[in-house]
């Protein structure tokens, strides 16, 4: 076995390890925010990486067998979103008003923070798709040229704070009905967010599945467009 | 079980097929991701399968071929992007000099995007018909 083949079937098979010490790290939380497991397994494989002076070119050629499927996974998210589609046309202008009004201010705040604190143009954009589920967000970030993996670590920190708000946030704004709770879960929080409302209410299930996907859309549409306007 | 492997395999084989045609796509000038282009086309697909189109047969095999495939994806996607997400590592002076602007922007932009959107369609909704089913 040449040491390439080596490489892969170690580092592929630590993150799946590393993954599921995540997931049993969650079980035993009992499901809390705060225990995500994709976190836990970036931390423990970057600890393991630094540990034994491995660059990190070397780890992402020896996962390409995990992140290969990371595409078709993005398309799958047509799934649900067409699953939804009959709650999408009953509720179309309301959806559409709360989506483009909660997408643009996850992405202008955000990048509003940023500069206040003048901490810079290229970090403001790395922000800026964080509100998209993952898989978007880090090939938005890819597209205007910031470094994907920290938004991607910014997507999971704004799914878990999201996940962590979203009850009491919005019970403090009188905001009731289940399909607005589903959908700014969706939408600020993407599936980690969604992963909070979905066991609670079928109905939020739905909408944070439509929040995923159109936020996703939405996110992919226009931060291109505001990094062009930064520039 | 045989079976089942078989049938993720055509699910699988379909959605790559979604993904090349989005990749194809972003290069003929489209501006957005690949894999987001695949979703769209995939999801107008889908949604052809529930009309009553002439193609319609042919889309709810598609349909029932990937959903197991694609719920499993979906399911454990958080491993998918456990690769990307260790790049964090070349990036750890970027963030100890600007963890709190980071910290701010990321509880801000949330809680803000959450209220807004939730707010918003609370606001323009119609009240749902049965009441047993608010929080």
């Amino acid at each position: 076995m040449t040491t390439a083949w080596c490489s892969i079937l170690v580092w592929s098979g630590a993150t799946l390890c590393a993954y599921l010490l995540g997931l049993w790290a969650r079980h035993l939380a009992k499901g809390a925010a705060l225990a995500n497991p994709t976190l836990i397994a970036i931390l423990l494989i970057g600890g393991a990486l630094i540990l034994t002076h491995t660059p990190y070119a070397t780890y992402l050629k020896a996962s390409a067998p995990i992140t290969i499927l990371l595409a078709p996974a993005t398309v799958a998210l047509g799934l649900p979103l067409a699953e939804n589609l009959r709650h999408v046309r009953q509720s179309l202008w309301p959806l559409i008003l709360a989506l483009a009004a909660g997408s643009l201010v996850a992405m202008l705040s955000g990048v509003a923070v940023i500069y206040a604190f003048g901490a810079g143009r290229t970090l403001a954009l790395t922000l800026a798709p964080k509100a998209a589920t993952s898989p978007i967000s880090m090939a938005v970030a890819r597209q205007i040229g910031v470094d994907p993996s920290l938004t991607a670590v910014m997507t999971i920190l704004g799914g878990i704070i999201a996940a962590v708000l979203v009850r009491d946030g919005l019970k403090l704004m009188g905001v009731r009905d289940w399909r607005a709770v589903g959908l700014a879960a969706g939408t600020a929080g993407g599936g980690i967010g969604a992963a909070r409302v979905a066991p609670l209410n079928s109905l939020a299930a739905a909408f944070a599945g439509i929040g995923i996907g159109l936020n996703g859309l939405l996110t992919a549409v226009l931060v291109p467009l505001l990094a062009q306007a930064l520039r | 079980m045989v079976g089942g492997i078989f049938r993720g395999l055509i699910g699988l084989c379909a959605l790559s097929i979604f993904v090349f045609l989005g990749v194809k796509l972003q290069a003929a000038g489209l501006a957005l991701p690949g894999p987001v282009i695949g979703l769209v086309l995939l999801a107008a697909a889908l949604a052809a399968s529930a009309s009553k189109s002439g193609a319609r047969k042919g889309l709810l095999g598609l349909r029932e071929a990937l959903t197991p495939v694609a719920k499993y994806l979906i399911k454990h996607m958080g491993l998918l992007f456990v690769p990307a997400g260790v790049g964090v590592v070349t990036q750890l002076d970027l963030l100890r000099r600007h963890w709190p602007a980071i910290a701010v922007a990321l509880f801000v932009s949330t809680l803000l995007s959450l209220i807004v959107t939730g707010w918003v369609m609370h606001r323009l909704s119609t009240p749902m018909a049965d009441p047993g089913e608010t929080a």
